[in-house]
């Protein structure tokens, strides 16, 4: 297995935009990269690019630090996985593996011992003499990557593989995928628009949107440390509640006030504030932000009289149950603000209720820039 | 760039070379029309002659080139008129409550009988026509328009069946169910809904069917009289025992297809399908 | 407004039996939710309902009256397809209008126009009446043939898995707009999804089908707390819960039928007899992770998948795969040794045979 390097990548299909504009970013060797975003973002085009079934306008794509741009696929020697497994039915499970050995012309011996050692790294020693016919769902998936990674291809490609999957066995599939994964140290790249399958198998992600790379990072970056508004927005379920703000800092207190009723506001005491959130909050000092918390993080509490740090006046719109927790929808003059509680919770529909979220748990941006104003 | 120039240069000859072959026929065909009795014969064929109406005169008992028959080629002309259209209409009233049932009711035997009006288009025509030919005398309906309207029929109705099935099929089903409980009766949801979003099909169809009929031969011949032969069978009065009258059935093949040609164009724009995808996918 | 009280309905195609003896009833202005996977009879026992087909035995009652053979016009019902079933010659005015024309339906020309106002409005659609369905994004045609629906006063809504066309996440922010309106709607509804999250959001009572058959007919927190049969374990929860056969022992102990594990069930063994055999359900978010050498099961971790603030983690014991929700902080990777603590009151057991619960 090899590293992936993109560098400055570009596609133009003819349109006044180009489709993928400038993409960077490596792929370590054994890392499992998953590129993310809805759908026209370019993360297809992307991932075809590095396939060589597309060609690129600009830019360098290396394999293994050796420049491809403009190498067949079979040349790239990249593996490609099919949604359908795409074995041969009157082949054995060993006859597949050892198919494209055969077409490569290597020794009987060298087939036999290739084939061994990767059935038994996915663990499918004991079924080499079976027909896929037979096979479970997840044993066919084992076997078509075994027949992909026996001929050791530089890098493993997936075009949202799980998509036709039924979704209550998914998570299985998924879980088979990272666990693969993690016994054959492949190189992976995978893609897909759907975000808790990107966050639940990859080691980081690349997020798209409109041709653009908006953030790389590993699962837990994108959820805590979203790079701008569009990552903040897209990923997470529900979506982070972004409300305009106006951002002061004096008196020892940071507020944050609404845009739309300036007398509602976030407040915090500066005491309690990091320095260095402190340094960079002071750049953004009467100018306008974008003031962030997700759902998870925002707490439904019954209204306080004395009003604390971070906290609001809401009304309870609905509660929704949802077993395991629920989700609140609580206004706040016209803004719908949602959080996740409890699945059931001790108030009615039109109660008021405090919305809080402690500083460490908020996100700022910048309106201008979109980016996320860090500390 | 380069590349896709050389492409569209073989596209583009390619598109030639197949209309010439379509067109060459066709062409030949109307010079023929025009041409004088001894410039059709003429051999090697005239490309530059001087062109006359004469043989289309006299297709409608003018000018000085007579007819070998006492009809005119009119009153064929108006059989053929007659018989498609009385055909297709009788089709399109039998066939198209049969094609809704077939697109959209559960019923026992349902494609074994779908299969059966379909396998009326496999028999050769020839092989029925004897006993249908002692049929018809019997029945008194030899050299009758009924009678032939309704041997038409053979061609007609399955076409119309199959057809419209499909182009019913094609509309969700969905789409009913919503304007009857939108508070429709079934017969306005059929008027209202289902027919407008079918009528590309419907019209497809039935021009279809009426060119099928139009061309005919082997009923008209066999069951039709003077009376009432099309025109498919009248131009085979131009060919006498010692004369062929090259001429004249150049002239009447090209006034017998141009209804066709009329028709086929002025439906080509609704034979665009797609119309019903937009609000269910 | 309106009662609906579905009778022992049965029906059956080509010898296939769709819906064997359904029952349940739907209160003035209640939302009902049907749930069941693909082919459970959902969209069949709707239709009943909407009378656009007929049961062949049994009784449709709505507002009290017989109206089992009734034509869907005379029923006034409205219904929201799942494949939109808009009218694709009409712009989306004339679909919002279509139904207020009908010839049942008497609406003064101001009163027509007046409410697809009000409808467009509350659906934010307003902007896009002139257009023609194939013109707009899924979502608005989504709600285009909401707004169908709603522009009228039927006695009854029906909905038949009216989002599950749309992506997860336009799915779930639509669900939660479906769920405040709601609030400010008070019609009977009849809803149908396959979806749990929709039948726990929205239902005040839920209907469980599989293979035709009501398995559950209880409050919405009901069916999840305490689910009638192993199908609607299954059903309702992601990842779905986990099911393991085995048998309750002399000691009211529950024996995995491998061997790998036991649950001492004394305090949850009511209806649990000894050499009884049984199917065992377990929620991944109801055990927790542990250090290897603790709790009921000790394997090696298989498979870790992070799910933002939690992670659901997979463990190998013997050949059965297990799946916990943990939060993120429980640090674990692929090939660990771990043991998992199983609770024994988030135990459900379910009968082998019938797969009734105990």
């Amino acid at each position: 297995m090899a590293k992936v390097e993109l560098e400055n990548v570009h596609k133009n299909y003819g349109a006044k935009e180009d489709a993928v504009k400038g993409a960077t970013f490596t792929c370590e060797d054994g890392e499992f990269i998953v590129l993310l975003g809805p759908s026209g973002c370019g993360k297809t085009t992307t991932l075809r690019m590095i396939t060589g079934l597309e060609s690129i306008t600009s830019g360098t794509i290396r394999l293994g630090g050796r420049v491809v741009n403009n190498l067949t696929p079979q040349q790239r020697n990249v593996a490609m996985a099919f949604e359908t497994y795409a074995l041969y039915p009157p082949l054995t499970v060993y006859e597949n593996i050892a198919f494209p050995l055969q077409v490569m012309k290597r020794s009987k011996a060298e087939i036999d011992k290739r084939v061994h050692e990767v059935a038994a790294s996915l663990s499918i020693s004991d079924i080499l003499d079976k027909y896929p016919e037979g096979l479970a769902g997840g044993q066919k998936q084992r076997v078509s990557l075994a027949r992909a990674l026996v001929r050791e291809p530089t890098v493993f490609l997936m075009d949202e593989p799980l998509s036709h999957v039924d979704a209550d066995v998914r998570y299985r599939a998924r879980a088979e995928i990272k666990h693969i994964h993690t016994v054959s140290h492949a190189t992976m790249i995978y893609v897909t628009h759907d975000q808790v399958e990107a966050v639940a198998l990859a080691d980081r992600v690349v997020v798209m949107d409109l041709g653009v790379i908006q953030q790389i990072g590993t699962p837990l970056d994108l959820y805590y440390r979203p790079a701008n508004l569009f990552v903040a927005g897209f990923i997470g379920e529900p979506p982070m509640n972004l409300i305009p703000c106006n951002l002061t800092l004096d008196g020892g207190m940071l507020r944050a006030s609404w845009q739309s009723r300036p007398d509602l506001e976030w407040r915090y005491q500066t005491e309690n504030i990091p320095e260095t959130a402190l340094r960079a909050l002071q750049a953004h000092h009467n100018r306008p932000v974008v003031f962030g918390v997700r759902p998870q993080r925002l707490a439904l509490r019954a209204p306080d009289a004395a009003s604390s740090d971070g906290s609001l006046t809401g009304k309870l719109l609905v509660h929704e149950f949802l077993g395991k927790d629920g989700i609140a929808q609580a206004e706040v003059d016209g803004t719908v603000l949602e959080c996740i509680t409890a699945p059931s919770i001790p108030f009615q529909a039109g109660d008021l209720v405090s919305l809080s979220a402690a500083f460490e748990d908020v996100l700022f941006f910048d309106p201008d820039t979109t980016r996320r104003i860090e500390y | 760039m380069k590349e896709t120039k050389g492409k569209l240069l073989l596209v583009y000859l390619g598109m030639l070379l197949l209309g010439i072959y379509i067109l060459a026929p066709v062409t030949w065909i109307v010079m023929m029309s025009f041409k004088s009795k001894i410039d059709v014969i003429s051999v090697p064929p005239k490309f530059i002659f001087t062109p006359t109406f004469d043989n289309y005169l006299a297709l409608f008992g003018l000018g000085k080139v007579g007819l070998l028959t006492g009809t005119t080629f009119l009153s064929f002309f108006k059989n053929s008129l007659i018989l498609a259209l009385g055909s297709v209409l009788l089709s399109i009233v039998l066939g198209m409550p049969a094609a809704y049932a077939f697109a959209r009711l559960r019923f026992k035997a349902k494609e074994s009988l779908a299969f059966t009006f379909l396998s009326f288009r496999f028999v050769p025509e020839i092989t029925i026509i004897l006993p249908l030919y002692v049929i018809y005398q019997k029945l008194n309906l030899y050299n009758t328009y009924t009678g032939l309207i309704l041997v038409y029929q053979l061609i007609s109705l399955p076409f119309i069946i199959w057809m419209m099935r499909s182009y019913f099929e094609e509309i969700p089903v969905a789409i009913e169910q919503a304007a009857r409980t939108d508070g429709y009766s079934w017969g306005r949801t059929f008027f209202r809904m289902v027919l407008p979003l079918a009528a590309p099909g419907v019209a497809a169809s039935l021009v279809l069917a009426f060119i099928f009929c139009w061309n005919n031969f082997i009923f008209g011949l066999m069951l039709g009289g003077t009376n009432t032969q099309p025109v498919t069978v009248g131009l085979l009065s131009f060919m006498g025992t010692n004369e062929v009258q090259w001429g004249l059935m150049a002239a009447a093949t090209v006034i017998a297809v141009i209804p066709l040609m009329v028709l086929a164009l002025s439906v080509q724009r609704y034979m665009v399908r797609g119309l019903t995808l937009g609000a269910v996918k | 407004m309106a009662t609906l009280e579905i009778d022992r309905i049965s029906k059956s195609f080509d010898s296939v039996q769709a819906l064997k003896n359904v029952s349940f009833d739907c209160k003035n202005g209640e939302f009902l939710v049907i749930v069941g996977p693909s082919g459970a009879g959902k969209t069949t026992t709707l239709n009943c309902i909407a009378g656009v087909e007929y049961p062949e035995m049994g009784t449709v009652y709505l507002d009290g009256q017989d109206v089992t053979m009734a034509p869907p016009q005379d029923r006034d019902v409205a219904m929201v397809f799942e494949t939109y079933a808009l009218y694709p010659q009409f712009s989306v005015r004339d679909n919002l209008i279509f139904p207020l024309r009908s010839p049942r339906s008497r609406h003064s020309e101001s009163d027509i126009q007046e409410r697809v106002q009000r409808v467009s409005e509350l659906l934010s659609i307003d902007m896009l009446l002139e257009r023609l369905p194939r013109q707009l994004s899924q979502g608005q045609r989504q709600r285009v043939s909401l707004g169908r629906a709603l522009v009228r006063d039927p006695k009854i809504f029906l909905f038949d898995e009216p989002i599950s066309h749309l992506d997860a996440k336009l799915r779930n922010s639509m669900r939660r707009e479906l769920k405040r309106m709601r609030a400010s709607l008070s019609q009977t509804t009849v809803y149908v999804t396959h979806d749990y999250l929709e039948a726990l959001s929205l239902g005040d009572r839920v209907v469980v089908l599989f293979q035709g058959e009501v398995l559950q007919f209880d409050q919405t927190q009901m069916v999840y707390n305490r689910p009638a049969a192993v199908e609607v374990g299954l059903l309702f929860g992601d990842p779905p819960m986990m099911f393991f056969q085995g048998k309750i022992d002399d000691q009211s102990h529950f024996v995995c039928e491998d061997e790998s594990f036991m649950i001492d069930a004394r305090d949850n063994a009511v209806g649990l007899a000894p050499g009884q055999e049984v199917i065992l359900g377990l929620r991944p978010t109801d055990v927790r992770l542990a250090p290897p050498g603790s709790g009921q099961v000790q394997g090696e971790i298989y498979s870790v998948q992070n799910q933002f603030d939690r992670e659901l983690v997979t463990l190998k014991a013997k050949e059965q795969l297990f799946d916990i929700v943990a939060p993120v902080s429980y640090a674990v990777t692929e090939g660990d040794k771990a043991g998992i603590i199983i609770p024994v009151e988030v135990c459900y057991f379910f009968d082998k045979t019938t797969h009734r619960a105990i």
